[in-house]
């Protein structure tokens, strides 16, 4: 009797093993996909399409408040002005390797947890579309006259980026450059009648700052954004392929007579004791370049435009600096491309039913009209993307538009190629990490040669594309 | 209830079956949990080790054989990232037991107030390696770090390849620090009275029980703790990932193995290469511990 009892009990525990891991096996089942997009569906939809909103905008979630919140304020606006479509926000405050994380584990699943509407850093492009999860946005688009008329009123260079091997994968949303930032009221100590153009007057403004007190004189950050900024505002390509846009990339083909001799210049700088800063880390090293400006160590940094907002809201408590913001200084002085854009996009995932793609889509389109992107683009630092919202963003803007016109200028005039519409790498947050030694040797005794640091580099990240490719059958 | 089992026929192998059944009914949740969490990942590990991952987890793998543990031991990053761990753990382990036991033999004493001590001593075992990288992270931050208020200006120490992992290991010195204080104030607690007061009697001075008596006595003790402290030393990962990151140049140089690992998961999203390193990991932290049973063992003294 009471063997049959324990019996009983181990056969329960057997059993409820294999319930639980059957109900785990079952809660991972393929969500329903949907490969093709028509917009129309919205409108002959009957009752309310629900879709979620997976975003990285850092900042709380106050209306109006950092990016996160202007973002949420958009979202209540779309919202409330229609009721076909309901947009659920669902934020990573982790940033956009949070997002990415956070999707590809959705993918394990089958695409269940998926968001109807994802936010991706521009750069993510290729393996965005690698994950054979998307809807790409050239099927809305073919099947939405409406919006190919308004497709004019885009800066090409801006949708042309999210072009992967022909095709518009995503569709741009935020945008901004790297750009020169200097502190008006260091140059006049230093006796600097206006911002270098060239890298020879970086060089020697370096100098007159040291000498005027400011310790570094010139802070630069170790990113690997500046050399793709570099190529392209000289019209050459981070890696073949029209840069990957015109079909995948196989190799990086960044180590060039250009990026050498712009290397050159900046181990003269950091040679005579300008200070080479972190990318990432804490707040106080990842930003660590803008910090020696604000503690008057330095007189001049690159950064990007993106930082703008915060800069801004800042620079009450420090009285000791006046901000300039400049392009970036270039080797002649004149530029033969244009500087490419960056930040992110918007993706549709497949794993939704067909009315829900089609509402992924006319969201997208609202956070990209031009009333939202006139707000948004003033409330945040980013650059407009469209043409037809930069009067409402300069109104909104006021004195401070001078700044973003800057980096605005910068990323609309000029070239638009496959060289200037920024890079798309297989493989992208490989070969940053990749990237960061050969920076971190080229800004440090024993101050290796540009042309051979770079062309290990190269070697590397060729290597680790090469790898991602054959993983996926390439 | 014995009188009735064995009036039983074959009451006593029935005794047993239902014994037999009784203890795995008992061992049964336990060993579904080790089962699901620590069987099953590790030999799923060695299978993973075969097949090269796509990067995407909806996409299929492909049986690559032993290829990939081949292109393991012919990577320059691979022995990297040994010679990273290696000086790692030769940092963290000497450092952590010697501190811990220095503060162990200060607090062994009957003082007023020597509680708070102990306690403050003990304190950064409770000291998760988020808190205890930030607080590294302020006072070395050569922007607005303490030691630069004070004026000592140190160059940036966590982007400098020559001094992040040094940098890196001195913060986990100074966790493990805690944990081989409690071990060894342990030990010394459990130390026989007798023997001491015996060499006291005899006219052995402070210094000669310290090194003839409490060090011989306590060596199993540090023996267990440098064991734990490399076990410990080999799976720092949390102050590595918050004070360096992988995006950070100085990652080569600080890429321990189990941060190598977690790059190629998060980063390469290589599974298969992951798996492979993984192994690797447990063959040396294998083999280390083995070597320390060997050769360390044979020094220590067991009191009879």
């Amino acid at each position: 009797m009471r063997t049959s009892s324990l019996t009983k009990v181990a056969a329960s525990f057997v059993l409820a093993a294999t319930s639980l891991t059957s109900a785990t096996l079952l809660s991972g089942a393929t969500a329903q996909a949907t490969t093709s997009c028509d917009p129309s569906l919205v409108a002959k939809s009957s009752s309310t399409i629900n879709i979620t909103f997976e975003e990285s905008m850092p900042g709380g979630a106050v209306s109006g408040t950092g990016n996160h919140g202007v973002l949420l304020d958009l979202i209540n606006k779309y919202n409330a002005s229609q009721h076909k479509v309901h947009v659920t926000d669902s934020n990573d405050s982790g940033g956009y390797g949070s997002t990415w994380t956070k999707y590809t584990a959705d993918l394990a699943n089958g695409g269940s947890g998926a968001p109807q509407v994802v936010q991706f850093d521009q750069f993510d492009s290729q393996e965005a579309v690698d994950t054979q999860s998307l809807v790409p946005v050239a099927s809305c688009i073919a099947a939405d006259p409406a919006f190919q008329k308004d497709k004019k009123n885009f800066v090409q260079k801006a949708l042309n980026s999210y072009v992967v091997s022909g095709t518009q994968a995503g569709m741009p949303f935020s945008v901004s450059t790297p750009v020169m930032y200097y502190n008006l009221q260091a140059f006049k100590k230093a006796k600097i009648a206006k911002a270098p153009t060239t890298m020879d007057q970086l060089i020697a403004d370096e100098a007159l700052l040291q000498h005027a007190g400011y310790r570094y004189g010139v802070a630069i950050k170790k990113d690997p954004w500046l050399t793709m900024a570099w190529l392209s505002v000289n019209d050459q390509a981070f890696v073949n392929n029209g840069n990957g846009h015109s079909s995948r990339a196989t190799a990086t083909t960044f180590n060039n007579s250009t990026t050498q001799q712009y290397w050159s210049k900046v181990q003269t700088i950091i040679r005579n004791g300008g200070l080479a800063s972190s990318l990432t880390g804490s707040l106080t090293q990842a930003y660590a370049n803008i910090f020696a400006i604000a503690n008057d160590q330095a007189g001049i940094t690159f950064d990007t435009t993106a930082a703008l907002g915060s800069i801004s809201s800042a620079l009450p408590l420090f009285k000791n600096v006046t901000l300039g913001v400049a392009p970036l200084p270039t080797l002649s002085g004149k530029t033969t491309g244009s500087m490419l854009p960056a930040g992110n996009g918007l993706f549709i995932p497949k794993y939704g039913t067909a009315a829900q793609v089609s509402a992924a889509w006319d969201f997208i389109k609202f956070l990209t009209n031009k009333t939202s992107m006139a707000s948004w683009s003033a409330s945040t630092g980013y650059l407009p993307i469209r043409t037809d919202s930069q009067a409402a963003w300069k109104t909104a803007l006021k004195k401070q538009i001078s700044w973003y016109q800057v980096a605005f200028d910068q990323f609309s005039k000029g070239l638009n190629d496959n060289n200037t519409q920024g890079p798309v790498i297989p493989d992208y947050e490989q070969v940053l990490a990749d990237f960061g030694p050969t920076l971190d040797a080229l800004t440090q005794s024993p101050w290796p040669s540009p042309t051979t640091e770079l062309q290990h580099a190269q070697n590397t990240t060729t290597s680790d594309i090469q790898s991602y490719n054959s993983s996926l059958g390439y | 209830m014995s009188s009735r089992a064995s009036l039983a026929p074959g009451g006593s192998v029935f005794r047993r079956r239902r014994d037999g059944w009784l203890g795995l009914a008992l061992v049964l949740p336990a060993l579904v949990i080790f089962a699901a969490f620590t069987y099953y990942p590790f030999f799923k590990n060695f299978q993973m080790g075969l097949f090269k991952a796509a990067p995407f987890p909806n996409l299929p793998s492909r049986y690559v054989g032993t290829a990939q543990f081949t292109t393991m031991l012919g990577s320059a990053d691979f022995w990297d990232s040994v010679k990273s761990t290696a000086i790692y753990a030769l940092i963290t382990v000497p450092l952590g037991v010697i501190g811990g036991l220095v503060m162990a033999v200060l607090a062994h004493q009957q003082l007023r107030g020597i509680r708070i001590f102990r306690t403050i001593f003990s304190s950064s075992v409770v000291s998760s390696a988020a808190v205890a990288a930030v607080v590294f992270q302020v006072i070395l931050s050569p922007q607005t770090g303490y030691l630069q208020t004070l004026g000592i200006h140190l160059p940036d120490i966590t982007s400098s390849p020559t001094w992040g992992l040094p940098a890196m290991a001195l913060v986990s010195a100074w966790q493990f620090v805690g944990l081989a204080f409690i071990i060894l104030t342990a030990g010394l607690q459990s130390l026989p009275d007798e023997i001491m007061e015996a060499s006291r009697v005899d006219g052995a001075t402070a210094w000669t029980r310290l090194w003839r008596i409490t060090f011989p006595l306590l060596s199993p003790t540090i023996f267990f703790c440098g064991v734990v402290g490399v076990i410990f030393s080999l799976q720092s990962f949390g102050q590595i990932d918050i004070m360096i990151g992988t995006s950070n140049a100085t990652y080569t140089h600080t890429n321990v193995l189990i941060y190598a690992i977690y790059r190629l998961l998060h980063v390469s999203q290589n599974t298969g290469l992951a798996a492979c390193y993984s192994i690797a990991l447990f063959v040396i932290t294998l083999l280390v511990t083995l070597i320390q049973f060997r050769l360390l063992e044979k020094r220590v003294h067991y009191a009879h």
